[in-house]
């Protein structure tokens, strides 16, 4: 099967084929979601070789469980969990922390991901959106990220942000438009607006 | 779509702008670690990490070694960690013992590492490399059995 072709296959036959030892099908799985997992290892404040352990980690979970897999239409989430998963263990490993409070850990280390550098930032309103989100409590923007990483698997719900946040999955959408209300108040003592189309 | 949707969407796009794409060598490993797959073996879950249990803060001295075990069904392997720096050497055992073959996968080796497991169950496998490993066991009359990836570093 052609590299391009694999682009479109739905994702219940790429599981098929990779279990059925398909590099091709491999490989698009790894295109397929490689950007979901390098954001989640990000929002963990992992960078280079750590972040480089924790994907590497994910994808060879993936392969062990390749023949067991039962829902396909699950594997983003199944991915992203897995990805979470193994982030806490470089961090404990890396860190020597207690292995406790995943919250606490994800605090102290999700601050580390406003180190970026502002200038690859390619306009002011983009940045102006950058300190303004990092001015949120770490629990807001731990939230939000988690809630922009909502994997597509094409039936959008809360399911895997409720079991990724520790959240019951009702309260996910109060919370959620609060800490925009607050990022909107950040934002408009930036001098930027929160709707679209401002300049 | 509602303001606060436009509002998560710019988010969506300004994070994966200052997270940027996957590092295209990461990219590169994942998909040649389907090499690295073992097919026709029965998986053994970790169920036991000395570096897991440790109550307190602690720094593992290079002297120190770390005991992992696997189990499956039919069989568990019990491991040694030690080593420091670029090489890392497994003392194994496998519980029931008995003779066989082990065989250990890295994405650091170019090859799979072999060693023959003595009537006793034990086996040694030395040069390993930091990082994730795998060990595939065999014996006769038995399905073989590969334990769950786990990072030696």
């Amino acid at each position: 099967m052609g590299e391009d072709a694999q682009d479109a296959q739905p994702l219940a036959l790429l599981v098929r084929a990779a279990a059925a030892d398909d590099r091709a099908a491999w490989n698009a799985l790894v295109d397929r979601f490689s950007g979901l997992l390098w954001s989640i290892c990000r929002s963990f404040g992992l960078n280079g070789a750590d972040a480089g352990d924790a994907f590497q980690l994910t994808w060879l979970r993936l392969l062990e469980h390749l023949d067991t897999i039962e829902d396909p239409a699950r594997l983003p989430g199944w991915l992203a969990t897995t990805c979470r998963r193994e982030c806490m263990a470089v961090l404990r490993r890396g860190k020597r922390v207690l292995p406790t409070a995943d919250d606490a850990l994800f605090d102290r280390f999700a601050g580390q991901a406003a180190a970026a550098d502002l200038a690859t930032l390619v306009s002011d309103r983009d940045a102006g959106l950058w300190r303004a989100f990092n001015r949120l409590t770490e629990r807001c923007q731990q939230i939000l990220r988690v809630l922009v990483l909502e994997p597509d698997d094409g039936a959008p719900s809360y399911d895997w942000a409720a079991r990724m946040l520790g959240m019951p999955k009702g309260s996910l959408g109060p919370t959620r438009g609060r800490c925009l209300a607050q990022l909107r108040k950040f934002l408009d003592t930036e001098g930027i607006s929160g709707l679209a189309g401002d300049s | 779509m509602d303001e606060d949707d436009v509002l998560m969407a710019r988010l969506r796009d300004l994070l994966a702008e200052t997270d940027g794409p996957p590092p295209a060598e990461f990219v590169a490993m994942a998909k040649q670690m389907f090499g690295l797959r073992s097919v026709d073996a029965e998986l053994a879950a970790l169920v036991a990490d000395s570096d897991a249990e440790s109550g307190a803060l602690a720094v593992r001295g290079g002297a120190e070694a770390r005991l992992l075990t696997f189990e499956s069904a039919g069989l568990a392997v019990e491991i040694e960690v030690s080593g420091a720096g670029r090489s890392r050497r497994v003392l194994g055992q496998l519980v029931p013992p008995g003779p066989g073959t082990v065989e250990a996968r890295q994405p650091a080796l170019p090859e799979p590492r072999a060693a023959d497991v003595d009537e006793r169950g034990r086996f040694t496998l030395d040069d390993l490399h930091p990082g994730p490993l795998s060990l595939t066991c065999r014996r006769d009359g038995a399905a073989a059995v590969s334990t769950s990836w786990v990072d030696i570093a």
